[in-house]
């Protein structure tokens, strides 16, 4: 019994639901086998995929003009570019946002390394950026494609500072404009620093709070300062070629001191260091763990587990994929008493696998799927969308998924639709004489779907 | 430039002339009475639009006797404002709220906003809808902690007309509609009825709670205001982005007998970059659909109904126009308040467009906390002072805003 519902768990949660025939499958490997094969290391080809995600030219690897086309003046960090370039690269931003959340319900619904796309959808959740900030809609490809993806299932250090140097995460929280304070004038009119200069404290806030310690991870504000102060110079070459750069320039000399003690180092090796330093921490495997607890186990995970899961942390010094592996293979993954609500994107993709169904990801299903308030890169705040269910249930928020459901039945939303499977595991509906795929959405639509 | 600018100041002498001898008297009569019809057993209603974008103060009202006025605005300065109070004029567009202004029921708070520094559209609405500057808890709004709601509240009491439940109102358990004809779950009737069934019984699963309340909600809605056929449709194309439909759609919903206590409104087209314009022009256009929509709801509600309606929006804008006829983001604004019990005329606390009394050199500053001007207006609508986690630490100042 126990297996069982371990099995059927492991497609239901740690991929974006299981496929006609897939809970057959996994039976057939074993959930052991089954995880490691998900797990692989190296990254796995999915050609169908790739094919796929060819409709996506944004994802393509390419100079950034090509990418956004459009050319600035002003090549430097602090050079305003004119007003109608700036107009055109925050339209091209925005589309290049929808195409990268449409590849990444085309991920969902028919990548074959189902936990693969699970965990690319809780790091960039982790590592949240809003795709609607300035120009960081058109840094997303990279984001994704170099940060994110090369990461999500290996070591957390190397994510970490990865993510660290992203242009994405150096825009969004601004830490690219972040400089020692008191600049001489000709360090700003060389380097082009709008302003006097001086630190800016949000990123390496959200770095202790977000992405490594926790809020309760014992850090002061004096300690924020401080690491604010070491990612001084952090930045990018220029707006016409945001790609990482660091200048020791901008970069604040001075000594720094982290929990009482000496930053040592000095210059880029000083943020690395610390970056290394808070990735081995143990309130940050404490952090990681129990969100991988909470996402995969239940809203409030046991604590026994996350002790279990953090000591798996620090034991393979932060390996993702032991981590994750941790997790999902626990006594209390398939305990039955811990139940978890899909979200909007999780409930979609379902919907599509579970029915054997399609989706192109084109820039309809992008929208119908906005108004229930769950998109990749659209969580307005760092924090990424919150995990318990009582954020995504209200009125409201059901009425938006029933229309959900009767719009991909009922053929609504052009190049997604349901296939032509009941789905299964759904045993309480009401006769009724409604058409079959209106039952298909009754399905959907239905209390015991919204639930894995 | 055709306009001098000596031309600018004879404009703004002109509507000081007219400001004195206008309905800036009728402001120094303080007190008045509510303009609510005794007999009227109808809860009040409190009405929120918010002005998505940033919303241009100078412009909506124009501090045409401050001796920096026409030299910093340049070309978007007004040349003949509508008569307000001394040393402060109205947007032309505004002209159907005159009226309401002379007789006392317009309440302005310049230099009204949020203390934050952000400038950042996204940040600045979420904290204000969430009601505290700088957080990043965003499960629940400012309306929503203040009107309580929960379960069994009628699904109604609060509703935002737009196409996605503002923060503001999160947390409710309300709805957002564009369309009363199109709220509902689109469906054939044999399918909605299994639905329905699937959602009935006495379970406590959250899941079924909220979708048995929404089932309800659309069928209360449907015997109250009638079947989809019977209903019109060409009357809210544009609710949820134009204030005119949105306030026509509220009025729908209200006259329909749908006990509606709170309505969330918003329009979005505040963001002037480039070409706002000046007495016409692109920022005329959305203060003149500001202007419609509070007209018709007053006509609709008053001596009918007690309401309050507030304006407001995310930031100010730089008091200089850009290089594109815009202005680009900055600090202060104006909030309007309309209705019942508002003592009319201008409050806060107006310290000149003087270089030493912009903020950071460029903006409007903000004298005036956004959530002490919410906090009166609450309280009027309440009866009492709102609950105190409405405004998380926050110490609200009195403002004199009713009495």
């Amino acid at each position: 019994m126990e297996l069982r519902l371990r099995e059927r768990r492991l497609l239901e949660r740690a991929t974006f639901g299981p496929r006609p025939g897939g809970l057959e499958a996994l039976r057939e490997a074993g959930a052991e086998a089954w995880v490691a094969d998900q797990l692989r290391r190296t990254n796995p080809r999915d050609v169908a995929l790739e094919e796929r995600l060819t409709a996506f030219p944004a994802l393509a690897p390419q100079p950034w003009e090509r990418l956004v086309g459009v050319e600035m003046d002003s090549a430097t960090m602090g050079g305003r570019p004119d007003r109608e370039a700036r107009k055109q690269l925050s339209r091209r931003a925005r589309e290049i946002s929808v195409e990268i959340t449409g590849a990444r319900l085309v991920r969902a619904v028919h990548g074959r390394f189902g936990m693969r796309e699970v965990m690319l959808d809780f790091w960039s959740n982790h590592f949240s950026v809003f795709g609607r900030k300035n120009q960081v809609g058109a840094l997303l490809p990279h984001y994704e494609r170099e940060v994110l993806q090369p990461h999500v299932l290996g070591r957390f250090e190397d994510l970490l500072l990865a993510v660290a140097r992203s242009p994405a995460m150096l825009v969004y929280l601004d830490n690219w404009t972040s400089t020692a304070p008191r600049l001489s004038r000709r360090v700003r009119r060389r380097a082009q620093v709008r302003g006097r200069g001086g630190i800016n404290e949000n990123y390496a806030r959200e770095l202790l709070e977000l992405h490594t310690l926790g809020v309760d991870g014992g850090y002061t504000q004096d300690d924020v300062v401080a690491v604010a102060r070491v990612f001084t110079g952090w930045t990018l070459e220029s707006r016409n070629d945001p790609v990482f750069r660091f200048r020791a320039a901008l970069h604040d000399p001075g000594e720094k001191r982290l929990w009482g003690r000496r930053v040592g180092g000095e210059g880029i090796e000083q943020g690395e260091a610390v970056l290394r330093a808070l990735a081995r921490h143990p309130a940050t495997a404490h952090h990681i763990s129990r969100k991988l607890a909470a996402r995969f186990v239940a809203d409030e995970p046991p604590p026994g587990l996350v002790r279990r899961v953090a000591r798996r942390f620090l034991e393979t010094e932060g390996d993702l994929g032991e981590v994750v592996a941790a997790v999902v293979l626990s006594p209390e993954f398939a305990a039955p008493q811990h139940r978890k609500l899909r979200t909007p994107v999780r409930l979609a993709a379902a919907a599509l696998r579970a029915t054997d169904g399609e989706t192109d990801g084109s820039r309809r299903v992008v929208r119908a799927l906005g108004r229930l308030g769950e998109l990749p890169y659209a969580s307005r705040t760092p924090a990424g969308f919150p995990e318990p269910s009582p954020y995504w249930v209200d009125p409201g928020a059901l009425l938006e998924r029933m229309n959900l459901a009767f719009a991909l039945a009922g053929g609504r939303l052009r190049g997604t639709r349901l296939g032509p499977v009941f789905p299964a595991g759904v045993t309480a509906l009401p006769e009724t004489r409604a058409r079959f795929s209106e039952v298909q959405a009754l399905a959907i639509a239905s209390p015991e779907f919204q639930w894995v | 430039m055709g306009l001098t600018r000596r031309r600018f100041l004879r404009a703004g002498s002109v509507t000081l002339l007219c400001a004195c001898t206008g309905p800036a008297r009728s402001f120094s009569e303080g007190l008045r009475p509510a303009a609510v019809s005794s007999g009227d057993d109808k809860a009040p209603l409190l009405v929120v639009m918010f002005l998505r974008g940033g919303a241009d103060g100078l412009h909506l009202v124009p501090p045409t006797g401050d001796p920096g006025y026409a030299a910093l605005r340049g070309a978007l300065a007004l040349p003949s404002p509508l008569p307000f109070v001394t040393g402060f004029g109205l947007h032309p567009a505004l002209e159907p709220l005159l009226p309401i202004a002379v007789r006392g029921d317009l309440a302005v708070v310049h230099a009204a906003g949020s203390p934050h520094s952000t400038r950042s559209h996204f940040e600045a609405q979420d904290f204000m809808e969430a009601g505290e500057p700088g957080t990043r808890h965003l499960h629940d709004g400012w309306l929503a902690r203040a009107l309580g709601g929960g379960a069994d509240a009628d699904p109604f009491a609060s509703l935002a007309i737009a196409s996605q439940l503002p923060l503001s109102l999160r947390g409710t358990g309300s709805f957002a509609l564009t369309d009363v004809a199109d709220f509902g779950v689109s469906a054939g009737t044999e399918a909605r009825a299994a639905l329905a069934q699937l959602y009935a019984g006495p379970s406590r699963d959250p899941v079924v709670v909220a979708g048995r309340r929404a089932l309800g909600a659309v069928a209360d809605l449907e015997a109250r205001v009638g079947s989809r056929s019977r209903r019109g449709r060409a009357r809210s194309r544009g609710a949820g982005e134009r204030l005119v439909q949105s306030a026509d759609q509220l009025l729908a919903v209200e006259g329909a007998g749908l006990p509606v206590h709170a309505a969330c409104l918003e329009s979005g087209g505040w963001d002037t970059h480039a070409n706002q314009g000046g007495e016409t022009g692109q920022m005329a256009r959305w203060i003149a659909d500001l202007a419609e929509a509070v007209a018709r709801l007053d006509a609709g509600l008053r001596g009918r109904r007690e309401y309050r309606l507030v304006v407001m929006t995310e930031f100010g804008r730089t008091v200089r126009p850009n290089g594109s006829g815009g202005t680009d983001h900055g600090h202060g604004s104006v909030m309007l308040v309309v209705g019942a019990g508002v003592r009319g005329g201008l409050h806060g606390d107006w310290r000149g467009l003087d270089a030493s009394a912009l903020y950071e050199g460029r903006d409007l500053p903000v004298t005036t906390d956004w959530r002490s001007v919410l906090s009166e207006v609450l309280t009027a609508h309440l009866g009492r002072r709102p609950p105190a986690d409405t405004f998380p630490g926050h110490e609200p100042r009195s403002l004199g805003l009713f009495g």
